[in-house]
């Protein structure tokens, strides 16, 4: 799989191409600005020192020749065989404590040194040795030659002493210098193998640590299940977010459904009424006109005035309907909201045995409502507050302002909002009945003339949706229900 | 979610409590070290060594013995070293190398401060392994082989010219005097096979002949063999590299035999008092070797003639070289330990490598692999009873008589 830019699409992938490079650069780079330079600075080493000894070689030799010049010695003479055996000697001692082998040669007899390697070995790579020059030339690194004898490897560099006809040979094992490359090598090779472990130990860190929690996440999204990752904060966090916006989407899906399964029931009843109005409105006149044919005392105004009363009854339940439907036309002003409630709930909540708390913000905020309306829906909550506590009880009202961010988790627009909230300390709503508890014609009440007709709260819902708002309703059996409205503030701050 | 992050915290949390921990007891064990060293001012510096005080070394041993005794009292007198008082143990190794690698064992078990080197090049040979792996640095104060400095020991220093160098003063004059037949015989031990190889080599190289070579049992007692061979082979030098037994047995065979060579010259003995009283004129003519501080019998510098005037009176005797070496072998170890301000063995090993100091036998200066690199050697020769310095040509203090 291969994502933009030419680059595998899976992060595991880009992670195992990222580390090789990064492996691959670095022993690279390691082999290029430090192995290299000091493999090279070993070999300028070993060529400045087989150089250096060439030329003390060479200078022991003038300065005891220097001397028998001085004291006025030429030629063959007692004075020149011993000043030719101090030399040897002081070229003995100096081979010695510089860890070289140094070979003299007179024609064909060596004076000094061992005979191996022969002569014949190391000429051709030293170069002209009856030159009475320096062979060694200072900037020369052929001058410095290798070669093997006697099972081990020599660095070799010669030089001539005509006074004296002497050819000398400075040898110098090459196994220090081989032992620090050995050395060299070795590093490198062990460079290359920490980096592969290294690049080993990321691919497993990664795919334990990265690439199977992704999965997991990713697998429980497949199978639309909220992740439940437990493990790195990071991979926690990002579970937990997830499973909690999963649970949002569904809950605004569940009220998106309810609200349109609220819209259609309302469209239906709205329109059923509006025909039913008409046919009241027929059902009056012939009651009316009945009444007005018939004597006073007689027998029929009785039913007359019982069937006046049910058609009363029935417009006040299409007006509700109506009301559910469309919302009926909203007359909306600012209003001190306080005010509002502090009057609907001294009026609902009154009679022995019930108290009432106020909770009311000093800088509620005001709210363009229909004052008829959101003063039908508060008397409605406090009424079920208190039919909730038939021998009594506290009823709280509390308001607040909130500013809603844009994730609030409500199915409102970010802004300023006024919070309303009435509790009742009652038995609770059964959690069965919660989700329901909004739908037309739902009501736990039973039925009758003081029952309800089961359109209160969901009247209540039509009416704050259509101002801007939301209402919600939490409880828990035998703690008591709690009603809360957000409606939207005229005029914040 | 954090058990792994927690872990790695808690494990670097325990790692840096232990370094934390550590520097308290660092902090103490300095305190330890400092107060140890604040004791060792008060205790004496402990020094030890053996020396072949019976055995066929016995005459240069006890020599030895004597010099190094006027040194530890010349030493406390000064004040000591770093100013703690030296006090010297001395053994007898019997001129025996396995007796002495047990005693410097002991030695070493009884974690002495300093060691010196016992005589003779094959004892000095027998103990290098064990000190050289408990790095205590020896002066060989009683050693000369060549051997010593070529099996890589770090830690030993020479005071004498080396063997390999010990007859080129006398081959550079018989080049001079155009003498140039040799007979060199040698004992089987370090010392005297290395003399031997180094004059074999130097011969060579000076133009020499040898006519005659050989190596002898250390157990031989009749020399008469070697010395008609000599004869035989037309030896006008004949050259005895071994010690003062030895060459006292050679001067005898010579006389048995009736033939003498024109140079008789022996690596150890003739300098020495016990020659002349075991040969007593027969002492006469016989070549030697002398080291820097006899310059026929004038002291090369105060120093010398102070040591040598004091041994004298402390022991009435005159001192030979080997009791010159073994106080110089005290002076430079304590010119060391000063330089070094310290006893601490492997700095003071570097201190000796690299010292240059004029001691009363001569320069004291190694080459890398610790060997004496500048003293050199005089040429004697025993003329009426007095030793002279016959060459080099510039110290001679009498004509060789050929």
């Amino acid at each position: 799989m291969i994502g933009g830019g030419g680059l595998p699409a899976r992060i595991s992938s880009r992670y195992y191409l990222a580390s090789i490079l990064a492996a691959l650069l670095i022993g690279a780079g390691f082999y290029l600005l430090l192995l290299k330079p000091l493999d090279h600075f070993i070999g300028t080493v070993i060529h400045a020192s087989m150089r250096e000894a060439v030329a003390d070689v060479q200078r022991l030799c003038e300065y005891n020749y220097g001397a028998l010049l001085r004291a006025g010695v030429v030629g063959d003479s007692p004075a020149t065989r011993i000043q030719q055996a101090v030399t040897l000697g002081l070229l003995e001692d100096y081979a010695a404590s510089r860890q070289l082998r140094i070979q003299v040669w007179d024609g064909d007899e060596l004076l000094l040194g061992r005979r191996e390697p022969a002569p014949a070995e190391v000429l051709p790579a030293a170069g002209r040795l009856l030159a009475t020059a320096l062979l060694v030339a200072p900037d020369s690194r052929q001058a410095v030659s290798k070669i093997d004898f006697a099972g081990r490897s020599h660095y070799a560099a010669a030089t001539t002493f005509s006074p004296w006809e002497w050819r000398l040979v400075v040898l110098k094992e090459s196994g220090l210098y081989q032992s620090a490359r050995q050395r060299l090598h070795q590093a490198y090779y062990a460079t290359i193998a920490l980096l592969l472990a290294w690049v080993l130990l990321g691919i497993i860190f990664f795919k334990r640590q990265i690439e199977k929690p992704i999965a997991r996440i990713i697998s429980s999204l497949r199978q639309g299940e909220k992740p439940a990752y437990r493990g790195a904060y990071e991979f926690e966090f990002l579970s937990d977010h997830l499973a909690a916006a999963m649970a949002e989407q569904e809950q605004l899906h569940q009220r998106f459904f309810q609200q349109q399964k609220l819209e259609s029931i309302g469209l239906l009843a709205g329109g059923i009424a509006h025909d039913f109005n008409n046919l009241l409105a027929a059902l009056y006149g012939q009651i009316s006109m009945a009444n007005l044919d018939l004597p006073p005392g007689h027998p029929a105004r009785h039913p007359l005035e019982l069937a006046e009363q049910s058609a009363d009854r029935a417009r006040s339940l299409t007006a509700q309907l109506l009301t559910y439907s469309t919302g009926g036309t909203l007359n909306r002003r600012i209003q001190d909201i306080a005010g509002l409630l502090t009057e609907i709930g001294h009026f609902v909540i009154s009679g022995e045995g019930y108290q009432l708390r106020l909770h009311i913000a000093d800088d509620l905020w005001e709210s363009a409502i229909d004052r008829q309306q959101i003063g039908n829906v508060l008397h409605n909550l406090l009424l079920n507050a208190k039919e909730a506590m038939p021998s009594g009880g506290t009823v709280e009202i509390v308001a607040a302002n909130r500013e809603l961010p844009t994730s609030s988790g409500l199915p409102l627009a970010p802004g300023c909002y006024l919070r309303l909230q009435i509790r009742d300390y009652g038995p609770g709503i059964p959690a069965a009945n919660l989700s329901l508890i909004f739908e037309p014609y739902f009501s736990s009440k039973p039925r009758g003339a003081t029952k309800g007709t089961g359109l209160g709260l969901s009247i209540c819902q039509s009416v704050i949706t259509r101002h801007g708002g939301h209402i919600e309703v939490a409880s828990q059996p035998g703690r008591g229900t709690t009603f809360t409205i957000y409606l939207p503030a005229a005029a914040p701050g | 979610m954090l058990k792994i992050g927690q872990n790695w915290v808690l494990l670097l949390l325990f790692l840096l409590g232990l370094q934390l921990a550590g520097l308290p007891l660092l902090g103490a064990d300095f305190e330890a070290r400092a107060a140890a060293a604040a004791d060792d001012r008060r205790e004496p510096i402990r020094i030890a060594l053996s020396l072949a005080l019976s055995g066929k070394y016995a005459p240069m041993g006890r020599s030895q013995r004597r010099a190094f005794r006027l040194w530890e009292r010349d030493i406390n007198f000064r004040g000591g070293l770093l100013g703690r008082p030296v006090t010297l143990t001395i053994e007898d190794d019997r001129s025996r190398p396995t007796r002495a690698r047990k005693l410097y064992r002991r030695f070493i078990e009884k974690e002495v401060d300093l060691l010196l080197a016992p005589f003779a090049s094959e004892t000095t040979l027998a103990i290098l392994p064990l000190t050289e792996r408990h790095h205590y640095p020896l002066l060989a104060s009683g050693a000369a082989a060549d051997e010593i400095w070529e099996q890589g020991y770090g830690y030993v220093f020479g005071i004498f010219t080396p063997a390999g160098k010990f007859t080129f003063s006398l081959l550079e004059m018989l080049v001079a005097y155009q003498l140039d037949n040799l007979a060199v015989f040698y004992s089987q031990e370090p010392f005297s096979r290395n003399a031997a190889r180094g004059t074999l080599r130097w011969a060579r190289w000076l133009g020499l002949e040898v006519v005659r070579k050989q190596e002898f049992d250390r157990q031989r007692s009749d020399f008469t063999p070697l010395v008609s061979s000599a004869r035989r082979a037309g030896a006008e030098v004949v050259i005895m590299a071994g010690h003062l037994g030895e060459a006292v047995a050679l001067r005898r065979a010579m006389a048995e035999v009736g033939w003498q060579p024109r140079v008789y010259y022996a690596t150890q003995g003739p300098g020495h008092d016990a020659f002349v009283e075991r040969l007593g004129a027969a002492a006469d003519g016989v070549f030697g070797t002398e080291q820097w501080q006899y310059l026929g019998g004038v002291a090369p510098s105060r120093a010398s003639g102070r040591f040598a005037r004091e041994y004298q009176q402390q022991y009435d005797k005159s001192p030979d070289y080997f009791a010159f070496a073994a106080y110089a072998a005290g002076d430079i170890l304590a010119a060391a330990v000063a330089e070094t301000g310290s006893l601490a063995r492997r700095q003071l090993r570097d201190t000796l490598a690299s010292l240059d100091i004029q001691s009363i036998i001569g320069r004291f200066r190694v080459d890398g692999r610790g060997r004496q690199s500048r003293n050199f050697s005089l040429v004697t020769q025993r003329q009426d009873g007095r030793l002279e310095v016959v060459w080099p040509e510039s110290l001679q203090t009498a004509e060789p008589r050929l």
